[in-house]
């Protein structure tokens, strides 16, 4: 058959964005389909992302960052800290991003780079035709069909796009984070740090965090396992907020779900690949996904090219994108599952035993694995079975 | 409307949102397995030939929009 495109991306987030980005630099000629009317809003994010991940592949712009920080603080039920601060301080590790602008810039970056991009526009078909796929689309109500060598799903939490291709990728109840997030003017607290409370009396199978977006702006959100819990995550939320930051305003609201389920085994079939959230590459312990769905973007861009060269979209010569993904970030993956496991089942006096014995010094890193590695040194017989994969 | 699920059992209900309480964040949408509701834009679409009420999605919401609610048979 004849072709449209060489590679059509579906959703316009960090990952979809950066792997239209890559193809289209590649020289394919790429279509990137949003179903938003609007790249970027509702944002679903607390917006936390590390300073290296981000400069790993941009020039970072200003106007994409709202706040710098310098560290994070654990808070554990009765109160114990465990302060992570990287270095010096003034030394800036993390940023708080605006990603109403940053997945607008990414989307803009892909189309300079001579990608296609539509939006109010919902992929809802795929099927297979001789060696290629025909996806459908509604764009604004009318229903048309494209014809692309290949499909790249970056669809986000709800993904369709690995269901199509035959990849289960439906999330089991016990492995989403169902969020909520206020944004919060007027309230009081450190802004040089992310701060983050643990534990059951916060929040059952997941955390709360404060990402300070200003010296008194903050993303104050939760995350709950609905398994671990009968109340809703804003009950939950509603109730930190009453108990510590009763004096706020809340100024804008967001929910979500973040999926926790670890590596899935393949993010790959025949003429198609997923990336990000579509491909469950967020962390199960910090739910944190767009540094992973930014450089899963790469790698599938990547490969989309070098499937187009070789004339092969056929899930084999695709198995190098899952290769790239498993040997890159993969490896966090399987050990933050594990590690997630682990924590869910922590009452909350462990979490304060485990949070007063590293509680007295600073950790020079902000890593989960350098905090784990400190916990295992202090608590052995606690955490014996976390040893071979952190030390 | 009483209704089969696949296994035989009768269901007796449907899925309604809230739509003052949605703020169509799709955490539901991840959680079927039966491939029943789609957010469009700010909407989410229960498809009730599709649905079971296996309640993944009741469970899953943030903000607790959604619930089942009995039809007369
Ligand atoms: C409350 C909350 C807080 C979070 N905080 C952080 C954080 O601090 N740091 C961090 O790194 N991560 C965080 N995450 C996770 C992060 O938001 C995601 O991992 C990240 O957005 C994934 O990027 P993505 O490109 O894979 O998908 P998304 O950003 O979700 O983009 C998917 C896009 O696909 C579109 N789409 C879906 N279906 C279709 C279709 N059929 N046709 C066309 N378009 C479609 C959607 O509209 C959407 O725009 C958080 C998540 C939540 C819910
Ligand atoms: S999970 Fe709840 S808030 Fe989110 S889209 Fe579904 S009904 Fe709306
Ligand atoms: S009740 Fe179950 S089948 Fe019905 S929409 Fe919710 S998750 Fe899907």
């Amino acid at each position: 058959m004849s072709y449209d495109y060489d590679v059509v991306v579906i959703g316009a987030g960090p990952g979809g964005s950066m792997a239209a980005k890559t193809a289209a630099e590649n020289g394919l000629d790429v279509l990137l389909v949003e179903k938003r009317q609007e790249i970027g809003t509702p944002v679903r994010c607390a917006e936390g992302v590390s300073k290296e991940a981000l400069e790993e592949f941009f020039e970072v712009e200003k106007s994409w960052i709202a706040k710098e920080v310098s560290g994070a603080i654990i808070y554990s039920p009765d109160g114990t800290q465990i302060k992570l601060v990287a270095g010096m301080a003034g030394n800036e590790v993390g940023f708080v991003l605006e990603r109403k602008i940053f997945d607008r810039a990414l989307a803009r970056m892909a189309a300079k780079r001579g990608a296609e991009v539509i939006v109010k526009t919902t992929a809802t078909t795929m099927r297979r035709e001789d060696s290629g796929v025909v996806i459908g689309l509604k764009r604004l109500g009318e229903y048309y069909e494209v014809r692309s060598k290949l499909i790249i799903g970056a669809d986000g939490v709800e993904s369709r796009v690995g269901k199509w291709g035959g990849i289960n990728t439906t999330v089991k109840i016990g492995e989403l984070e169902s969020c909520v997030q206020y944004l919060m003017s007027g309230i009081d607290f450190d802004p040089e740090y992310t701060h983050f409370w643990i534990g059951r009396k916060y929040a059952p199978g997941g955390y709360v965090w404060l990402f300070p977006k200003g010296e008194d702006v903050a993303n104050v959100g939760i995350g709950v396992l609905p398994t671990q819990t009968k109340k809703s995550a804003k009950e939950w939320l509603d109730k930190f907020v009453r108990e510590n930051y009763p004096e706020g305003e809340i100024i804008e609201v967001v929910a979500g779900g973040v999926p926790v389920t670890g590596p899935i085994e393949t993010a790959v079939a025949d003429n198609l690949m997923l990336v990000g959230d579509a491909a469950r590459h967020a962390d199960p312990i910090t739910g944190g996904g767009i540094a992973n769905a930014i450089k899963g973007g790469y790698f599938a861009g990547k490969v989309a090219a070098e499937a187009v060269k070789a004339g092969d979209f056929s899930k084999n010569f695709l198995r190098r994108y899952d290769e790239l993904w498993k040997n890159d970030f993969g490896k966090n993956l399987h050990r933050n599952k594990v590690l997630q496991r682990k924590f869910v089942k922590m009452d909350d006096d462990v979490l304060n035993r485990l949070a007063r014995s590293i509680s007295d010094y600073d950790l020079s890193e902000i890593s989960v694995k350098k905090l784990v590695m400190e916990l295992i040194k202090k608590n052995p017989k606690l955490l014996w079975d976390l040893k071979d994969l952190f030390l | 409307m009483l209704k089969r699920r696949k296994d035989g059992s009768e269901k007796n209900g449907r899925i309604v949102i809230d739509r003052y309480k949605c703020a169509y964040c799709a955490a539901c949408i991840a959680v079927c397995k039966y491939d029943a509701n789609l957010l469009i834009e700010t909407f989410v679409q229960v498809d009730d030939e599709k649905c079971t009420l296996c309640k993944a999605c009741v469970r899953a919401c943030p903000m607790r929009a959604i619930d089942v609610v009995e039809v007369d048979s």
